[in-house]
């Protein structure tokens, strides 16, 4: 009888105790999985923006992708974690954890998950401005970008982790996984970048009409564009943070408004009577991906779904004001993760699961959305314009005639076309 | 440095045709005609094979059919591995050093491809866009100093241009000048026609100037 009193006591405790070291081992699993599907979008992102290139510029596309991985990573490590993520008693940027160590367990896979957030933001920009920009002038941006621009946005919707919070949070602002945080900050960067780069050779007309110049390999663009589709549920399903039931609504809404994406992005160019693309259906499903990572947690399906469809016609609408203004973006970046980012933020807020059409949300993600670019964008247009009077960003015209493979890093993606400019530049 | 290179191939290709002709001629003969090639034939673009047949049926009262040899020495001359075997030392008898080109003439080849190069690049170009055909002119008119061209030089230049060819243009280019000269052309080829029709008619220009025997000597591709 004692024994039996003495085990009814003790058995729930034990019980307890069990559950929650299994819960933070089951925690840790999901976010090193997450974390390894979001680090495999970098494989998306590398895949998509060379098959959305010319030939010529293929090694020096999935160079300047690979590389944001390594920079983005280390230099988020070095500042950029501190500064988004450490104590933030202003609200505007953290002030410790720089060179983090000694971190607990989950602040091993937390800072994991989060260095592929910032190499994901990074490398939005690559693609925009391919195909006419310097290799080290854009590493040299891309460093700014992950150790400065990224992480201090990010500090104000999402810090810290540690005490204290930041200004947007504070407000209310939703931003589950980064619509705005990641894609618009990306967006805006990129869109900076061809600002200050100007236009491909031959890319607009002298009459100023836009020219379509084809990527080389749209069979790449559609596998680049499934791998991301599937690393957002990395992507949107581990920002829980932890391995939590809320999982299956989050993904179901992130694939329904990458479905939706696509379909609103046929519909849009339906409607504009032109010819259904192959390029902008991939980049509307991508545009729903990033619309709903704002919302995904806290929609209902159904307005996922409208979300994604909406992401998918501003894709198509910005990638045509964008040729309106004479900005050439190869990929489409802009309208992908900057419009469809903002239009996400902004559909957070409508779509607010059980508080719909909210006008103090929708005013709070006005806010968001509004300092997200007035950060991100003046920011990177001074700094890519320092950049180009320092080292030079823009690549010269006979570099762009001959291809930054071979003027950039004297190695050819495709040497069956061009062998005698290997040997020449090796010499 | 390139010397050496020029003597390795030449090397490799007299190793072939003796490979070809030992295939399906008695290795006497075999060698007669590889010191043939090499003493008259060496210097000459790799595929001149028609005249050295005709060269090599005749001193050596040769009775296998000129097509079979033809094919013999082409299979031997595309085998890229090493089994091939090594030419005797009877038929390496004549340095082919000395009967290599000059530098002269290397000069004119390179001339020649530019020339004609240009000519059939510029020929479709404004076929297809006539009407820019005077802004593409002005345009490299205007930027012409920017090839690092002299004066008289220069002068040549745009008398070869305004008279659409008909003109020869100066052999006195050096290849970076033949680079900047086409170089000006592309930028404004891509500014009125675009960058993927304009390279749609270099492959194609490439393509026709390619078949040139002094291709093999200098490739158009250095041009670019």
């Amino acid at each position: 009888m004692k024994y039996l009193l003495l085990m009814i006591c003790w058995l729930p405790q034990v019980v307890l105790a069990d559950n929650a070291q299994l819960k933070i081992e089951v925690d840790t699993v999901w976010i090193i999985t997450a974390t390894a599907l979001v680090f495999f979008m970098q494989a998306g992102f590398a895949l998509l923006e060379s098959g959305m290139s010319r030939s010529k510029n293929a090694v020096n596309v999935v160079m300047k992708n690979y590389m944001d991985v390594c920079i983005g990573s280390i230099i988020f490590w070095m500042i950029g974690y501190g500064l988004m993520f450490g104590d933030n008693a202003t609200g505007f940027f953290g002030v410790t954890h720089f060179f983090p160590q000694n971190l607990t367990d989950m602040g091993y896979s937390f800072l994991l998950f989060q260095t592929m957030f910032a190499a994901t933001a990074v490398t939005i920009a690559s693609g925009a401005m391919a195909e006419r920009t310097r290799y080290h002038g854009y590493l040299l941006g891309a460093l700014v970008v992950s150790g400065i621009i990224y992480p201090v946005y990010g500090s104000w919707a999402w810090g810290s982790y540690y005490n204290g919070e930041g200004w947007l949070a504070g407000l209310g602002f939703i931003d589950f996984a980064g619509s705005t945080v990641v894609h618009s900050i990306g967006g805006w960067v990129a869109l900076a970048g061809i600002i200050v780069l100007g236009p491909r050779l031959g890319k607009f007309s002298t009459s100023g009409k836009p020219r379509d110049i084809p990527g080389h390999n749209l069979t790449l663009v559609a596998l680049g564009g499934l791998i991301l589709w599937l690393g957002w549920f990395g992507f949107n399903g581990g920002s829980t943070v932890a391995a939590d039931t809320s999982i299956g609504l989050i993904v179901l809404n992130t694939h329904l408004s990458a479905a939706a994406g696509a379909m609103g992005a046929i519909a849009m160019l339906l409607l504009r009577r032109q010819p259904v693309l192959l390029t902008q259906s991939i980049n509307g499903s991508i545009g729903g991906l990033v619309g709903i990572t704002a919302g995904c947690a806290t929609m209902e399906p159904l307005y996922a779904m409208l979300t994604g469809f909406v992401a998918g016609m501003v894709v198509v609408a910005g990638a045509r004001l964008l040729e309106f203004l004479k900005l050439d973006d190869v990929v489409g970046a802009v309208s992908v993760h900057g419009f469809a980012g903002a239009w996400g933020t902004m559909a957070a807020g409508i779509f607010l699961k059980d508080n719909m059409f909210n006008i103090e949300q929708m005013f709070v993600q006005f806010i968001g959305v509004a300092a997200g670019f007035l950060w991100a964008f003046p920011l990177a247009l001074l700094m890519y314009y320092v950049i180009d009077k320092l080292i030079g960003l823009r690549a010269s015209s006979l570099d762009e005639q001959r291809g930054l493979d071979y003027s950039e890093h004297y190695e050819i993606g495709y040497p069956e076309f061009q062998t005698e400019l290997v040997h020449k530049g090796k010499e | 440095m390139k010397q050496n290179a020029l003597t390795d191939e030449m090397s490799r290709r007299r190793t072939a045709i003796y490979n070809g002709l030992n295939a399906c001629l008695d290795q006497g003969a075999a060698i007669k005609a590889t010191e043939i090639w090499v003493q008259e034939f060496s210097s000459k673009p790799l595929y001149a094979l028609q005249p050295f047949l005709s060269r090599i049926i005749e001193a050596l009262d040769i009775d296998v059919q000129r097509s079979a040899i033809q094919q013999h020495i082409l299979n031997s001359l595309l085998d890229e591995s090493d089994h091939q075997l090594e030419v005797p030392e009877s038929a390496r008898s004549s340095d082919f050093k000395q009967e290599m080109r000059k530098p002269s003439q290397k000069a004119n080849a390179s001339h020649k491809v530019f020339t004609h190069f240009m000519d059939y690049f510029l020929a479709a170009l404004f076929k297809s866009d006539s009407a820019s055909e005077l802004s593409i002119k002005v345009y490299v008119f205007d930027n012409a100093h920017r090839t690092g061209i002299s004066g008289e030089n220069m002068d040549k230049v745009k008398k070869w241009l305004s008279e659409n060819g008909q003109v020869s243009l100066i052999s006195e280019l050096t290849l970076q000048q033949m680079q900047a000269v086409f170089h000006l052309f592309y930028i404004s080829s891509c500014e009125h026609i675009g960058p993927v029709h304009t390279d749609r008619l270099i492959s194609e220009s490439v393509k026709i100037v390619e078949q040139l025997p002094e291709s093999a000597e200098f490739s158009v591709k250095n041009i670019f």
